[in-house]
């Protein structure tokens, strides 16, 4: 149950819909504005006085940077006849300076916000185990703050658009409904995708009419969004969840069938709520940026992570990646190490330098707890040591006479890469780093089930019937022969039946719609119907 | 494409979306007594002077045919499986709107006075909901009950009973069969017999325990039973309130049921409604534990004609005749 | 500089044809680590500083693009 699928949320955004359609272009901004804040406190039921704030601190210091880019242009321009270029240089430099100083107050404020809420916790605990090792036993109370919702999520956003300003990619936003509608979005407040201003807030200057086509693409979306997170990851859950919980109860076969379900609960979710959240924003008119590409058919782990969570790697690349590569300290290196002829360690020192810094961080995003940042690392490790071994590991290939380019191989390094994945879950799924070590020791002791019988091979689902276990199996595998085609053909599935007949779009319309209200697990205050003879 | 082609081909697909869901619905959504019970009522509705509601201990032990005998009206059986105290009490409430109701007998299940989280918030049921008759009580009970998120359960049954897809080949056999289509009892083990009883001999000879304290009772449970008693007093009518019995080892195993017995022997006296607790009636000993129920708590067809001797006489008695046909502990 | 740009690359990824491809980094053909290692490169062959607001899809879509932000970058220089 989500937002997205509750009756509620339903019944106001067709009202959007009605209204959204019927006003003047002027108008269509402020009312998604509107609309955008009253789910912000539909869902989160408090005021969204963070996310005011970040937009306004957003939305000045783009302006003063604008300013300053401006004035030094004009400064330039006017006094071009009567520098010298050593003088231009020395005012460039100063404008500069200003300019990175007003950036960096803006980014400093934003993300502090975020580093409160999220990691304050975290850096007491460590601070006061850090002090008990040096023999100082300090006592602190846990905070145990409740992020403001979607935090994570608006504070990359607008500190992407205060960048882009800065390097002059895009021009400071005047209209401040529009930027804040930039920030606060609703579809993507949640979960994401985190959007770029260039490509997000371009649209919100269009005139957006209803389109009978737009309104199927998004409904066909939706359902589909509602299939994967309602039926898939919803039921496979109290699976996934038994035995992170409780792997000691469990056998080794178990826990390795748990985990392999656990990457595909995690996509089911992840991706269908990014459908669903897609298709409202699709009925809308306004197109978000894609966030998945059938991950699991990556043959590498490097391609896994484009594919997966796209805009959140995609952020780190353009503003963390980068920068950090390209900056002084870095390309002072890597220029010292080819001038000492080690051109292969020039490339690859600053790179695993830069990549070392994205994953971690990218691990402390995913939570503030030291699994997901071992998970983070370890991720990044890996990737490092693919390239530095990449010559050598093709010299293996050659000698073992592997054809490379065959389908089997790329079978074998799909599968090879989803239980690399998979691998990589054990760390930050369990509760501690000992009971992972403890998990995966179980898993690999004892990797046969014991019994075939479905209750053991899928406890927790099972305990729901045997109608729901086969439905979420179905379900799951129309998941993968839908990927399958869109792999193969490189074109949405959806997109494709849209070009069909009205027959066929009805029907699919008609099974998918039905497959969703029978199966869709319902919120907790389900009908009490039902037929039972005994008491309970 | 113009826009009268755009919207028939639209309404096409949406008149056979609805078509495939009432087929989906007719599919699933199981045989349930209501078929019966409502064409029951509705048949009888002018001659109804007495209203049976409670749960499934109720269900199928409470006859109306028997009942109308000895007390001499015309009664029906409104209880339902898993009924809760709120529930029966917006039956009462609709019979009460629509019937000429004198009488109401309500059947208690301990369970329901025990301190457990799925007692304590029973959402919309669309069965009490079909049961309600009277404009003013539906909407009285929707106010209450009603969730937004309940429009999808109402508008599509199916979805509550998706998990008896296997059993949607029958089903439809079922609905399409003579018996179904005119309302004539099923050739069936538990099968509707008349105005909201159902018989069954089914029986099953083990036991099963029911490990509960009953120390500490639901004060909602009285809460709502007080506010059943002021609706009875309110509209003339007489309540009556009761408790079949259960077999022995079952009994045995519920810890402080003296507690809950005391409880409403208390409250029946300070309401003034009289209440019965057929575990303690003298002639106990003569249902057997090993025929006549059909498991550890529920009369089958047999018990019910031997409890439905007591029933009457214990509700036709005096109340000084009915005191003497009960054997409560004392203290 | 149009050579030696050229020889630059394919010797960084052999399999693209760099003389007649335009969209390079729009098309997904060069990937960050193909950019990572070009930027030292190029720095290094043409004496020039390349900063992050370089690195947009027009600079380095073909050969052309990378030719004149080495060309821009000398200039400001």
């Amino acid at each position: 149950m989500t937002v997205f699928t509750s009756a509620g949320f339903i019944i106001l955004f067709v009202l959007l819909m009605i209204v959204y359609f019927v006003v003047p272009k002027k108008a269509q901004t402020p009312i998604l504005l509107a609309f955008s804040y009253g789910f912000y406190f539909m869902v989160s039921r408090k005021l969204p006085v963070y996310m005011l704030i970040t937009t306004a601190v957003t939305y000045l210091s783009a302006l003063l940077l604008q300013r300053i880019t401006d004035g030094q242009k004009t400064y330039l321009d006017d006094k071009k006849a009567e520098l010298t270029g050593d003088e231009k240089k020395e005012i460039k430099r100063k404008f500069e300076k200003r300019r990175k100083l007003v950036l960096v107050i803006g980014l400093v404020i934003n993300f502090s916000f975020l580093a409160f809420f999220k990691y304050t916790d975290f850096l007491l605990d460590n601070a006061c185990s850090l002090l008990a090792n040096l023999g100082l036993n300090v006592e602190h109370q846990a905070l145990n703050l409740v992020l403001p919702l979607g935090i994570s999520f608006y504070t990359f956003q607008s500190t992407g658009y205060m960048i882009d300003v800065y390097r002059k990619k895009v021009a400071a936003e005047r209209n401040l409904p529009k930027l804040a509608l930039f920030v606060s979005y609703f579809p993507q407040i949640i979960e994401g995708p985190i959007g770029r201003f260039d490509r997000l807030a371009s649209q919100f200057d269009q005139k957006h009419s209803f389109s009978f086509d737009r309104l199927k693409k998004g409904i066909c979306l939706i359902l589909w969004g509602c299939v994967k997170k309602l039926i898939i990851a919803d039921n496979l859950a109290p699976l996934v969840n038994g035995i992170s919980e409780n792997y000691s109860q469990f056998g080794g076969s178990q826990i390795l069938i748990g985990m392999l379900f656990y990457g595909i609960q995690l996509y089911a979710d992840f991706s269908g709520y990014m459908d669903m959240a897609s298709g409202y924003s699709k009925i809308l008119g306004i197109e978000i940026a894609e966030n998945f590409r059938r991950p699991y058919f990556s043959t590498s782990l490097a391609e896994f992570w484009r594919r997966w969570h796209i805009s959140l790697c995609s952020w780190f690349k353009d503003y963390l990646f980068y920068p950090v590569f390209m900056s002084k300290g870095l390309m002072k290196l890597g220029k010292k190490l080819r001038a000492k002829g080690h051109r292969e360690a020039a490339k690859n020192v600053p790179t695993f330098i830069s990549m070392a810094v994205v994953w971690f961080l990218t691990g402390l995003w995913h939570g503030a707890c030291w699994p997901e940042i071992v998970w983070g690392f370890s991720n990044g490790l890996i990737m490092i040591f693919s390239l530095q071994f990449a010559k050598a590991y093709d010299g293996v290939n050659k000698a073992l006479r592997i054809k490379t380019d065959s389908a089997v191989w790329k079978c074998f390094r799909i599968v090879r890469t989803y239980l690399l994945v998979t691998l990589l879950n054990f760390i930050c799924t369990f509760a501690t780093f000992r009971d992972s070590l403890s998990a995966f020791a179980i898993m690999i002791k004892n990797p046969v089930p014991a019994y075939l019988s479905v209750s053991y091979l899928f406890p927790g689902i099972i305990d729901r019937g045997i109608v729901t276990l086969a439905v979420t199996l179905l379900a799951c595998l129309t998941l993968f022969f839908v990927s399958l085609y869109e792999e193969k053909k490189n074109v949405l599935l959806y997109e494709a039946i849209m070009k069909k007949s009205w027959i066929v779009q009805g029907l699919v319309f008609i099974l998918l719609l039905f497959f969703v209200l029978v199966f869709a697990v319902g919120g907790e205050n389900g009908l009490s119907g039902g037929f039972m003879y005994a008491q309970f | 494409m113009t826009h009268i082609k755009r919207l028939s081909k639209l309404a096409a697909v949406i008149l056979a979306a609805v078509i495939v869901g009432g087929l989906i619905n007719f599919a699933l959504v199981p045989v349930m007594y209501e078929h019966w019970a409502q064409h029951d009522r509705n048949g009888y509705s002018d001659r109804i002077d007495t209203l049976i509601v409670g749960d499934s201990l109720t269900m199928y032990s409470v006859q109306p045919s028997l009942l109308d005998k000895n007390a001499k009206c015309f009664s029906f059986n409104s209880a339902t499986a898993a009924q809760f105290l709120d529930e029966s009490y917006y039956l009462i409430k609709d019979f009460i709107a629509r019937e000429h109701i004198k009488t109401v007998y309500l059947g208690l299940d301990y369970y329901r006075f025990y301190n457990v989280e799925a007692n304590d918030e029973n959402g919309l049921s669309d069965i009490i909901l079909k049961r309600l008759n009277d404009p003013g009580v539906k909407a009285e009970y929707l106010r209450e009950k009603f969730k937004p998120d309940d429009i999808f359960d109402l508008l599509f049954r199916s979805r509550v009973y998706s998990d008896k897809i296997t059993q949607a080949a029958s089903n439809v056999k079922t609905k399409l069969s003579y018996e179904y289509r005119h309302y004539l009892p099923l050739n069936e083990e538990s099968s509707y017999y008349d105005r909201g009883f159902v018989l069954t001999y089914r029986n099953e000879p083990e036991t099963e325990e029911h490990d509960i304290d009953l120390a500490n009772l639901r004060t909602a449970e009285f809460d709502m039973l007080k506010k059943t008693v002021e609706l009875c007093a309110a509209n003339g009518v007489k309540l009556n309130v009761f408790h079949t019995p259960m077999k022995y080892a079952r009994m045995d195993s519920i810890k402080n049921y003296g507690v809950f017995l005391n409880a409403m022997l208390e409250m029946s006296e300070s309401c003034g409604f009289r209440y019965c607790d057929f575990n303690y009636y003298r002639g106990r000993g003569g249902l057997s534990d090993d025929t006549c129920f059909i498991n550890s708590s529920h009369l089958n067809g047999r018990g019910s004609e031997i409890f439905m001797d007591w029933f009457c006489k214990a509700f036709t008695a005096s109340d000084e005749e009915c005191g003497g046909l009960f054997d409560y502990p004392t203290g | 500089m149009r050579e030696q740009i050229l020889e630059i690359l394919q010797e960084l990824r052999p399999d693209v044809d760099f003389e007649n491809e335009t969209a390079l980094i729009t098309d997904g053909i060069l990937e960050s680590f193909d950019i990572v290692a070009l930027v030292g490169e190029l720095s290094d062959a043409f004496g020039v500083e390349l900063h992050v607001a370089d690195l947009v899809p027009d600079n380095f879509n073909s050969v052309d693009g990378m030719i004149s932000l080495i060309e821009k970058l000398r200039d400001d220089e």
